[in-house]
Protein backbone atom coordinates (compact mmCIF):
# COMPACT_ATOMS: atom_id res chain seq x y z
CA UNK A 1 0.00 0.00 0.00
CA UNK A 2 1.19 3.38 -0.88
CA UNK A 3 1.04 6.86 0.62
CA UNK A 4 -1.62 9.64 -0.91
CA UNK A 5 0.49 11.79 -2.63
CA UNK A 6 -2.17 14.35 -3.45
CA UNK A 7 -2.75 15.17 0.35
CA UNK A 8 -0.65 18.34 1.30
CA UNK A 9 -0.12 17.45 4.81
CA UNK A 10 0.33 21.25 6.15
CA UNK A 11 -2.65 22.87 3.86
CA UNK A 12 -5.03 20.11 3.55
CA UNK A 13 -4.96 18.73 7.53
CA UNK A 14 -4.70 22.36 8.18
CA UNK A 15 -8.11 22.76 6.33
CA UNK A 16 -9.53 19.41 7.58
CA UNK A 17 -8.93 20.56 11.17
CA UNK A 18 -11.07 23.43 11.04
CA UNK A 19 -13.98 21.63 9.49
CA UNK A 20 -13.72 19.43 12.47
CA UNK A 21 -13.22 21.64 14.88
CA UNK A 22 -16.17 23.57 13.55
CA UNK A 23 -18.31 20.76 14.12
CA UNK A 24 -17.14 19.24 16.97
CA UNK A 25 -17.30 23.32 18.67
CA UNK A 26 -20.88 22.98 17.15
CA UNK A 27 -22.58 19.24 17.82
CA UNK A 28 -25.09 18.73 14.88
CA UNK A 29 -23.54 21.26 12.18
CA UNK A 30 -22.50 19.23 9.16
CA UNK A 31 -19.37 20.34 7.17
CA UNK A 32 -18.28 18.92 4.16
CA UNK A 33 -14.58 17.77 3.58
CA UNK A 34 -13.71 18.95 -0.03
CA UNK A 35 -13.09 16.35 -2.67
CA UNK A 36 -9.44 14.43 -2.87
CA UNK A 37 -9.09 11.76 -5.64
CA UNK A 38 -7.81 9.53 -2.06
CA UNK A 39 -7.03 5.56 -2.47
CA UNK A 40 -9.25 4.71 0.52
CA UNK A 41 -9.77 0.48 1.00
CA UNK A 42 -13.32 -0.48 1.65
CA UNK A 43 -14.25 0.10 5.14
CA UNK A 44 -13.54 3.42 5.46
CA UNK A 45 -14.99 6.92 3.60
CA UNK A 46 -12.81 9.71 2.38
CA UNK A 47 -13.87 11.67 5.03
CA UNK A 48 -13.31 9.29 7.82
CA UNK A 49 -9.66 8.70 6.25
CA UNK A 50 -9.45 12.86 6.16
CA UNK A 51 -9.93 13.06 9.51
CA UNK A 52 -7.63 10.59 10.42
CA UNK A 53 -4.80 11.99 8.36
CA UNK A 54 -5.54 15.57 10.34
CA UNK A 55 -5.50 13.91 13.86
CA UNK A 56 -3.10 11.03 13.86
CA UNK A 57 0.65 10.52 14.08
CA UNK A 58 2.72 8.36 15.67
CA UNK A 59 2.13 9.77 19.07
CA UNK A 60 -1.39 8.05 19.11
CA UNK A 61 -3.05 4.86 18.68
CA UNK A 62 -5.85 3.74 16.84
CA UNK A 63 -8.56 0.79 16.30
CA UNK A 64 -10.24 -0.17 13.37
CA UNK A 65 -13.25 -2.82 13.69
CA UNK A 66 -14.97 -4.23 10.79
CA UNK A 67 -14.31 -7.13 8.46
CA UNK A 68 -12.04 -4.57 6.58
CA UNK A 69 -10.27 -4.06 9.22
CA UNK A 70 -7.05 -5.13 8.23
CA UNK A 71 -6.45 -3.21 5.09
CA UNK A 72 -8.39 -0.14 6.93
CA UNK A 73 -5.52 -0.13 9.51
CA UNK A 74 -2.33 -0.70 7.22
CA UNK A 75 -4.22 2.39 5.21
CA UNK A 76 -4.25 4.59 8.18
CA UNK A 77 -0.74 3.24 9.09
CA UNK A 78 0.98 3.88 6.01
CA UNK A 79 -0.41 7.38 5.91
CA UNK A 80 -0.32 8.74 9.60
CA UNK A 81 2.44 6.31 11.11
CA UNK A 82 -0.08 5.77 14.00
CA UNK A 83 0.02 2.53 15.31
CA UNK A 84 -2.85 -0.07 15.51
CA UNK A 85 -3.86 -1.30 19.11
CA UNK A 86 -6.28 -3.13 21.43
CA UNK A 87 -9.96 -1.23 21.53
CA UNK A 88 -9.43 -1.07 25.22
CA UNK A 89 -6.25 1.23 24.60
CA UNK A 90 -6.74 2.94 21.18
CA UNK A 91 -7.13 7.12 21.33
CA UNK A 92 -8.96 6.84 18.21
CA UNK A 93 -11.59 4.24 16.91
CA UNK A 94 -12.94 3.50 13.28
CA UNK A 95 -15.92 2.04 13.26
CA UNK A 96 -19.26 1.57 11.08
CA UNK A 97 -22.46 2.50 12.00
CA UNK A 98 -23.71 -0.88 12.03
CA UNK A 99 -21.07 -1.89 14.36
CA UNK A 100 -21.86 -4.27 17.58
CA UNK A 101 -22.68 -2.12 20.72
CA UNK A 102 -20.00 -3.63 22.53
CA UNK A 103 -17.50 -2.30 21.12
CA UNK A 104 -18.21 1.15 22.85
CA UNK A 105 -18.23 -0.26 26.11
CA UNK A 106 -14.56 -1.64 25.56
CA UNK A 107 -13.12 1.43 24.49
CA UNK A 108 -11.29 3.58 27.51
CA UNK A 109 -13.23 7.35 28.35
CA UNK A 110 -10.79 8.83 30.97
CA UNK A 111 -10.23 9.47 34.29
CA UNK A 112 -11.98 11.56 36.26
CA UNK A 113 -8.72 13.38 37.06
CA UNK A 114 -8.01 13.34 33.28
CA UNK A 115 -10.93 12.68 31.41
CA UNK A 116 -9.52 13.94 27.98
CA UNK A 117 -7.71 10.56 28.19
CA UNK A 118 -10.72 9.04 25.93
CA UNK A 119 -11.06 7.37 22.63
CA UNK A 120 -12.62 9.54 19.85
CA UNK A 121 -14.58 7.59 17.66
CA UNK A 122 -15.17 7.95 14.12
CA UNK A 123 -18.41 6.41 12.52
CA UNK A 124 -19.13 5.80 8.97
CA UNK A 125 -22.59 6.04 8.20
CA UNK A 126 -25.00 5.91 5.14
CA UNK A 127 -26.15 9.59 4.99
CA UNK A 128 -25.89 12.64 6.87
CA UNK A 129 -28.01 15.32 6.69
CA UNK A 130 -30.65 12.89 4.31
CA UNK A 131 -34.27 12.94 4.12
CA UNK A 132 -33.99 9.14 5.48
CA UNK A 133 -32.86 7.47 8.90
CA UNK A 134 -32.60 8.55 12.66
CA UNK A 135 -33.65 11.98 13.18
CA UNK A 136 -31.51 12.77 16.19
CA UNK A 137 -32.48 16.28 18.64
CA UNK A 138 -28.88 17.45 20.20
CA UNK A 139 -28.75 20.31 23.16
CA UNK A 140 -25.92 21.23 25.04
CA UNK A 141 -22.85 23.50 25.00
CA UNK A 142 -22.25 24.77 21.02
CA UNK A 143 -25.93 24.38 20.06
CA UNK A 144 -28.01 27.54 20.30
CA UNK A 145 -31.25 25.27 22.22
CA UNK A 146 -31.56 22.43 20.15
CA UNK A 147 -30.60 21.09 16.80
CA UNK A 148 -31.18 18.28 14.71
CA UNK A 149 -29.46 15.66 12.71
CA UNK A 150 -30.58 13.20 10.50
CA UNK A 151 -28.51 10.33 10.26
CA UNK A 152 -28.88 7.42 7.73
CA UNK A 153 -27.05 4.01 8.77
CA UNK A 154 -26.58 4.21 12.01
CA UNK A 155 -27.20 1.64 15.12
CA UNK A 156 -29.68 3.01 17.60
CA UNK A 157 -28.23 0.20 20.05
CA UNK A 158 -24.69 2.30 19.22
CA UNK A 159 -26.68 5.63 20.15
CA UNK A 160 -27.80 3.73 23.21
CA UNK A 161 -24.52 2.38 24.47
CA UNK A 162 -23.26 6.41 23.74
CA UNK A 163 -25.86 8.18 26.01
CA UNK A 164 -25.23 5.73 28.61
CA UNK A 165 -21.38 5.93 28.29
CA UNK A 166 -21.40 9.95 28.21
CA UNK A 167 -24.09 10.04 31.21
CA UNK A 168 -20.93 9.69 33.27
CA UNK A 169 -19.46 13.29 32.29
CA UNK A 170 -16.84 14.74 32.25
CA UNK A 171 -15.96 11.18 31.57
CA UNK A 172 -16.91 10.29 27.79
CA UNK A 173 -16.71 9.12 24.35
CA UNK A 174 -16.69 12.06 21.56
CA UNK A 175 -18.10 11.07 17.80
CA UNK A 176 -17.54 12.02 14.81
CA UNK A 177 -19.54 10.80 11.71
CA UNK A 178 -19.05 10.68 8.34
CA UNK A 179 -20.13 9.68 5.21
CA UNK A 180 -19.68 8.52 1.69
CA UNK A 181 -20.40 12.38 0.26
CA UNK A 182 -17.65 13.56 2.56
CA UNK A 183 -20.18 15.43 5.19
CA UNK A 184 -19.27 15.10 8.74
CA UNK A 185 -20.56 15.77 12.27
CA UNK A 186 -19.71 15.64 15.51
CA UNK A 187 -20.94 14.38 18.82
CA UNK A 188 -19.08 15.04 21.84
CA UNK A 189 -19.42 14.14 25.18
CA UNK A 190 -21.44 17.14 26.48
CA UNK A 191 -24.30 16.92 24.00
CA UNK A 192 -27.33 16.24 25.27
CA UNK A 193 -28.77 13.08 22.54
CA UNK A 194 -32.74 12.32 21.87
CA UNK A 195 -34.30 10.77 19.50
CA UNK B 1 17.76 20.45 -12.43
CA UNK B 2 14.57 20.39 -10.55
CA UNK B 3 13.84 23.46 -9.10
CA UNK B 4 13.26 22.57 -5.07
CA UNK B 5 10.21 25.03 -3.57
CA UNK B 6 9.28 23.11 -1.06
CA UNK B 7 12.52 23.90 1.32
CA UNK B 8 13.09 27.13 0.48
CA UNK B 9 11.19 28.43 3.38
CA UNK B 10 13.51 28.45 6.90
CA UNK B 11 10.50 27.71 8.82
CA UNK B 12 7.78 25.57 8.71
CA UNK B 13 4.53 26.98 7.74
CA UNK B 14 3.61 28.57 10.65
CA UNK B 15 6.53 27.81 12.75
CA UNK B 16 5.56 25.06 14.92
CA UNK B 17 6.24 21.37 13.17
CA UNK B 18 3.36 19.41 11.80
CA UNK B 19 3.55 16.65 14.39
CA UNK B 20 3.39 19.28 17.40
CA UNK B 21 0.46 20.99 15.46
CA UNK B 22 -1.53 17.85 15.66
CA UNK B 23 -0.93 17.05 19.20
CA UNK B 24 -1.68 20.68 19.72
CA UNK B 25 -5.24 20.38 17.73
CA UNK B 26 -6.16 17.08 19.41
CA UNK B 27 -5.97 18.57 22.54
CA UNK B 28 -8.19 21.46 21.90
CA UNK B 29 -10.84 18.85 20.22
CA UNK B 30 -10.82 17.64 23.89
CA UNK B 31 -11.26 20.90 25.73
CA UNK B 32 -13.87 22.19 23.42
CA UNK B 33 -16.07 18.48 23.91
CA UNK B 34 -15.24 19.48 27.90
CA UNK B 35 -16.00 22.80 28.14
CA UNK B 36 -13.56 24.55 30.76
CA UNK B 37 -11.69 21.44 31.51
CA UNK B 38 -7.57 22.54 31.59
CA UNK B 39 -6.01 19.63 29.41
CA UNK B 40 -2.13 19.63 29.45
CA UNK B 41 -0.07 19.75 26.35
CA UNK B 42 3.67 20.14 25.04
CA UNK B 43 3.69 23.55 25.26
CA UNK B 44 6.57 23.28 22.41
CA UNK B 45 9.60 26.10 22.87
CA UNK B 46 8.76 29.06 20.87
CA UNK B 47 11.22 32.24 19.68
CA UNK B 48 9.36 34.31 22.71
CA UNK B 49 9.57 33.34 26.62
CA UNK B 50 6.83 30.79 28.26
CA UNK B 51 4.54 33.29 29.46
CA UNK B 52 4.11 35.81 26.90
CA UNK B 53 1.47 35.11 25.12
CA UNK B 54 3.28 31.22 23.85
CA UNK B 55 -0.02 29.66 24.78
CA UNK B 56 -1.89 31.74 22.84
CA UNK B 57 0.50 31.69 19.93
CA UNK B 58 0.58 28.23 20.26
CA UNK B 59 -3.52 27.45 19.22
CA UNK B 60 -3.42 30.70 16.78
CA UNK B 61 -0.20 29.03 15.14
CA UNK B 62 -2.09 25.49 15.35
CA UNK B 63 -5.32 26.28 13.58
CA UNK B 64 -4.35 29.04 11.32
CA UNK B 65 -4.73 28.67 7.64
CA UNK B 66 -3.16 30.76 4.50
CA UNK B 67 -7.19 32.04 3.96
CA UNK B 68 -7.24 33.18 7.78
CA UNK B 69 -7.54 37.41 8.50
CA UNK B 70 -5.35 37.65 11.76
CA UNK B 71 -6.12 40.38 14.26
CA UNK B 72 -4.17 40.52 17.71
CA UNK B 73 -4.95 42.85 20.85
CA UNK B 74 -3.15 43.72 23.86
CA UNK B 75 -5.61 45.03 26.64
CA UNK B 76 -7.77 46.12 23.91
CA UNK B 77 -4.77 47.62 21.69
CA UNK B 78 -3.83 46.78 18.43
CA UNK B 79 -0.95 48.84 18.57
CA UNK B 80 1.02 47.73 22.45
CA UNK B 81 4.35 46.31 22.13
CA UNK B 82 2.55 42.15 22.77
CA UNK B 83 0.47 42.50 19.90
CA UNK B 84 2.73 44.08 17.93
CA UNK B 85 5.45 41.75 18.04
CA UNK B 86 2.91 38.43 17.84
CA UNK B 87 0.90 40.17 14.54
CA UNK B 88 4.85 40.49 13.17
CA UNK B 89 5.93 37.04 14.04
CA UNK B 90 2.42 35.51 12.77
CA UNK B 91 2.73 37.55 9.79
CA UNK B 92 5.95 36.01 8.65
CA UNK B 93 5.19 32.51 9.30
CA UNK B 94 2.25 31.87 7.77
CA UNK B 95 2.24 34.88 5.41
CA UNK B 96 -1.62 35.46 6.17
CA UNK B 97 -3.46 38.90 5.87
CA UNK B 98 -3.35 40.89 9.39
CA UNK B 99 -6.52 43.55 10.12
CA UNK B 100 -7.10 46.08 13.15
CA UNK B 101 -10.67 45.38 12.22
CA UNK B 102 -12.31 43.03 14.49
CA UNK B 103 -14.99 42.79 11.93
CA UNK B 104 -12.60 41.61 9.40
CA UNK B 105 -11.01 39.27 11.29
CA UNK B 106 -11.89 35.90 11.35
CA UNK B 107 -9.17 34.82 13.76
CA UNK B 108 -8.39 37.01 16.90
CA UNK B 109 -5.97 36.63 19.57
CA UNK B 110 -6.20 38.70 22.71
CA UNK B 111 -4.38 39.45 25.59
CA UNK B 112 -6.75 40.17 28.60
CA UNK B 113 -9.66 41.71 26.64
CA UNK B 114 -12.57 40.30 24.62
CA UNK B 115 -13.73 43.03 21.42
CA UNK B 116 -16.67 45.30 22.66
CA UNK B 117 -17.72 43.96 19.10
CA UNK B 118 -19.75 41.10 19.24
CA UNK B 119 -18.22 38.40 17.11
CA UNK B 120 -19.55 35.84 14.63
CA UNK B 121 -19.60 32.34 14.34
CA UNK B 122 -17.34 32.40 11.60
CA UNK B 123 -14.81 33.51 14.00
CA UNK B 124 -12.18 32.18 16.84
CA UNK B 125 -10.97 34.21 19.65
CA UNK B 126 -7.97 32.91 21.55
CA UNK B 127 -6.76 34.05 24.67
CA UNK B 128 -3.08 34.13 26.31
CA UNK B 129 -3.66 32.71 30.01
CA UNK B 130 -1.20 33.09 32.49
CA UNK B 131 -2.67 31.45 35.26
CA UNK B 132 -5.21 28.86 34.12
CA UNK B 133 -6.41 27.39 37.04
CA UNK B 134 -8.86 29.28 39.23
CA UNK B 135 -8.51 26.80 42.82
CA UNK B 136 -4.83 27.70 43.01
CA UNK B 137 -5.27 30.73 45.08
CA UNK B 138 -6.81 28.36 47.19
CA UNK B 139 -4.94 25.36 46.61
CA UNK B 140 -1.17 24.75 46.19
CA UNK B 141 -0.56 21.33 44.79
CA UNK B 142 -1.72 20.00 41.09
CA UNK B 143 -2.70 17.02 42.21
CA UNK B 144 -5.38 18.19 44.49
CA UNK B 145 -6.75 21.12 41.94
CA UNK B 146 -7.30 18.27 39.83
CA UNK B 147 -8.89 16.12 41.69
CA UNK B 148 -11.41 18.88 43.37
CA UNK B 149 -12.11 19.28 39.43
CA UNK B 150 -12.64 15.86 39.12
CA UNK B 151 -14.96 16.06 41.88
CA UNK B 152 -16.75 19.30 41.40
CA UNK B 153 -15.70 19.96 44.66
CA UNK B 154 -15.21 24.05 44.32
CA UNK B 155 -16.15 24.23 48.30
CA UNK B 156 -12.62 26.00 49.22
CA UNK B 157 -13.42 28.52 45.63
CA UNK B 158 -16.97 29.23 47.65
CA UNK B 159 -15.35 29.89 51.15
CA UNK B 160 -12.88 31.90 49.41
CA UNK B 161 -15.01 34.12 47.57
CA UNK B 162 -17.44 34.57 50.93
CA UNK B 163 -14.48 35.26 53.11
CA UNK B 164 -13.54 38.21 50.52
CA UNK B 165 -17.25 39.60 51.53
CA UNK B 166 -16.67 39.39 54.99
CA UNK B 167 -13.44 40.89 54.80
CA UNK B 168 -14.17 43.67 52.32
CA UNK B 169 -18.14 44.05 51.77
CA UNK B 170 -17.47 42.42 48.42
CA UNK B 171 -15.79 40.13 46.11
CA UNK B 172 -12.87 41.61 45.84
CA UNK B 173 -11.58 40.29 42.08
CA UNK B 174 -10.92 42.70 39.27
CA UNK B 175 -9.67 40.80 36.90
CA UNK B 176 -9.87 36.82 36.40
CA UNK B 177 -13.39 36.37 37.34
CA UNK B 178 -14.16 33.03 38.09
CA UNK B 179 -16.66 31.41 36.07
CA UNK B 180 -18.55 27.95 35.99
CA UNK B 181 -19.02 26.67 33.01
CA UNK B 182 -21.60 24.54 31.48
CA UNK B 183 -22.86 23.93 34.84
CA UNK B 184 -19.38 21.46 35.54
CA UNK B 185 -16.04 23.08 35.69
CA UNK B 186 -15.15 26.09 37.24
CA UNK B 187 -12.84 28.42 34.94
CA UNK B 188 -10.35 31.41 34.43
CA UNK B 189 -11.80 33.29 31.95
CA UNK B 190 -8.03 34.76 31.96
CA UNK B 191 -7.38 38.39 33.39
CA UNK B 192 -10.19 40.00 31.38
CA UNK B 193 -12.07 42.23 33.20
CA UNK B 194 -15.16 42.04 34.74
CA UNK B 195 -16.97 43.64 32.33
CA UNK B 196 -16.12 41.15 29.37
CA UNK B 197 -17.52 38.07 31.33
CA UNK B 198 -21.07 38.43 30.83
CA UNK B 199 -20.13 37.99 26.76
CA UNK B 200 -18.85 34.52 27.32
CA UNK B 201 -21.93 33.44 27.66
CA UNK B 202 -23.84 32.11 25.17
CA UNK B 203 -21.95 33.65 22.35
CA UNK B 204 -21.74 33.19 18.98
CA UNK B 205 -18.32 32.19 18.68
CA UNK B 206 -15.78 29.82 19.72
CA UNK B 207 -13.64 30.54 22.69
CA UNK B 208 -9.92 28.82 23.24
CA UNK B 209 -7.30 29.33 25.52
CA UNK B 210 -4.18 28.89 25.61
CA UNK B 211 -1.66 28.59 28.85
CA UNK B 212 2.00 28.21 28.18
CA UNK B 213 4.00 28.62 30.79
CA UNK B 214 1.25 26.69 32.81
CA UNK B 215 1.05 24.18 29.70
CA UNK B 216 -3.12 23.87 29.73
CA UNK B 217 -5.17 24.51 27.02
CA UNK B 218 -9.03 24.73 27.43
CA UNK B 219 -12.35 26.21 25.65
CA UNK B 220 -15.52 27.41 26.00
CA UNK B 221 -17.40 26.45 22.64
CA UNK B 222 -20.51 28.80 21.21
CA UNK B 223 -23.45 28.45 23.01
CA UNK B 224 -22.41 27.29 26.54
CA UNK B 225 -23.60 28.27 29.34
CA UNK B 226 -21.13 30.46 31.69
CA UNK B 227 -21.61 31.86 34.33
CA UNK B 228 -19.90 34.08 37.01
CA UNK B 229 -19.90 32.76 40.60
CA UNK B 230 -22.04 34.82 43.09
CA UNK B 231 -24.10 34.39 45.56
CA UNK B 232 -28.13 35.06 46.32
CA UNK B 233 -27.62 38.03 48.01
CA UNK B 234 -24.10 39.31 46.98
CA UNK B 235 -24.43 39.26 43.26
CA UNK B 236 -21.51 39.62 40.24
CA UNK B 237 -21.81 42.68 38.84
CA UNK B 238 -19.29 44.78 36.10
CA UNK B 239 -17.07 47.69 36.70
CA UNK B 240 -18.67 51.18 37.02
CA UNK B 241 -17.25 54.41 35.64
CA UNK B 242 -18.80 57.94 36.80
CA UNK B 243 -17.72 59.17 33.30
CA UNK B 244 -17.93 58.48 29.72
CA UNK B 245 -15.64 58.61 26.97
CA UNK B 246 -13.80 61.96 26.64
CA UNK B 247 -13.44 61.76 23.35
CA UNK B 248 -16.72 60.37 22.11
CA UNK B 249 -19.04 60.89 24.69
CA UNK B 250 -19.85 56.69 24.67
CA UNK B 251 -20.42 55.22 28.06
CA UNK B 252 -21.03 51.41 26.94
CA UNK B 253 -17.92 49.90 27.06
CA UNK B 254 -14.76 49.20 28.95
CA UNK B 255 -13.02 52.49 29.69
CA UNK B 256 -9.30 53.10 30.75
CA UNK B 257 -8.58 55.83 32.83
CA UNK B 258 -5.88 58.29 32.13
CA UNK B 259 -4.05 60.75 34.03
CA UNK B 260 -3.43 63.68 31.42
CA UNK B 261 -0.45 66.25 31.72
CA UNK B 262 -2.64 69.11 34.36
CA UNK B 263 -3.09 66.34 36.52
CA UNK B 264 -6.67 65.86 35.78
CA UNK B 265 -8.27 62.28 34.87
CA UNK B 266 -10.37 61.18 31.91
CA UNK B 267 -11.75 58.18 30.95
CA UNK B 268 -11.44 56.54 26.71
CA UNK B 269 -12.51 53.57 25.20
CA UNK B 270 -10.21 50.66 26.11
CA UNK B 271 -10.46 48.52 22.84
CA UNK B 272 -8.30 50.71 20.30
CA UNK B 273 -10.06 49.56 17.13
CA UNK B 274 -13.68 50.19 18.63
CA UNK B 275 -12.47 53.60 19.50
CA UNK B 276 -11.49 54.30 15.85
CA UNK B 277 -14.74 53.35 14.66
CA UNK B 278 -16.82 55.58 16.37
CA UNK B 279 -14.64 58.66 16.14
CA UNK B 280 -14.76 58.19 11.86
CA UNK B 281 -18.36 57.19 12.58
CA UNK B 282 -18.27 54.04 11.63
CA UNK B 283 -20.87 51.19 12.16
CA UNK B 284 -20.55 49.29 15.21
CA UNK B 285 -22.19 45.86 16.35
CA UNK B 286 -21.15 46.12 20.35
CA UNK B 287 -21.76 43.23 22.79
CA UNK B 288 -24.85 43.33 23.72
CA UNK B 289 -25.70 41.40 27.59
CA UNK B 290 -28.19 42.54 30.62
CA UNK B 291 -25.17 44.12 32.62
CA UNK B 292 -23.98 46.24 29.75
CA UNK B 293 -28.18 47.47 28.84
CA UNK B 294 -28.48 49.02 32.58
CA UNK B 295 -26.19 51.45 31.50
CA UNK B 296 -27.62 54.54 30.24
CA UNK B 297 -26.56 55.85 27.06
Amino acid sequence: MQREIQYDEIFDAQAHYRLVLDSMARPGKINVMPGMELTTPQGIHAAGALVGFALLNSDVTFYVDGPAAEDVSLYLLVNTSARPAEAEEADYAFVNGAAAADLLYRLKTGTLPYPENSATIIVAVQELGGETGLVLTLSGPGVDGECRLSVAGLDVALLEALVTINAEFPLGLDLVLTDPMGRIACIPRSSRVRW
Amino acid sequence: MIENTKYKRSYNFAFIDESTKKEVRRKLLKAVAIPGYQVPYSSPEMPISRGWGTGGLHVTLAIIGREDVFKIIDQGSDASVNACNLREFVQAMTGCKTTYDTTEATLIQTRHRITEEELREDQILVFQVPQPEPLRSVERYEYRTRQMHGEADYAKMWVSLYESYVRHGGIMRGADYPVKVNGRYIMAPSPIPRWDVPNLNQAKTLYLFGAGREKRLYAVPPHTKVEPLEFEDVKFEIEKFDSLCYKTGYRRAFLDELYLDDGSRQYVINDSNFLDKIEQGGEITPFINPYIQQIEL
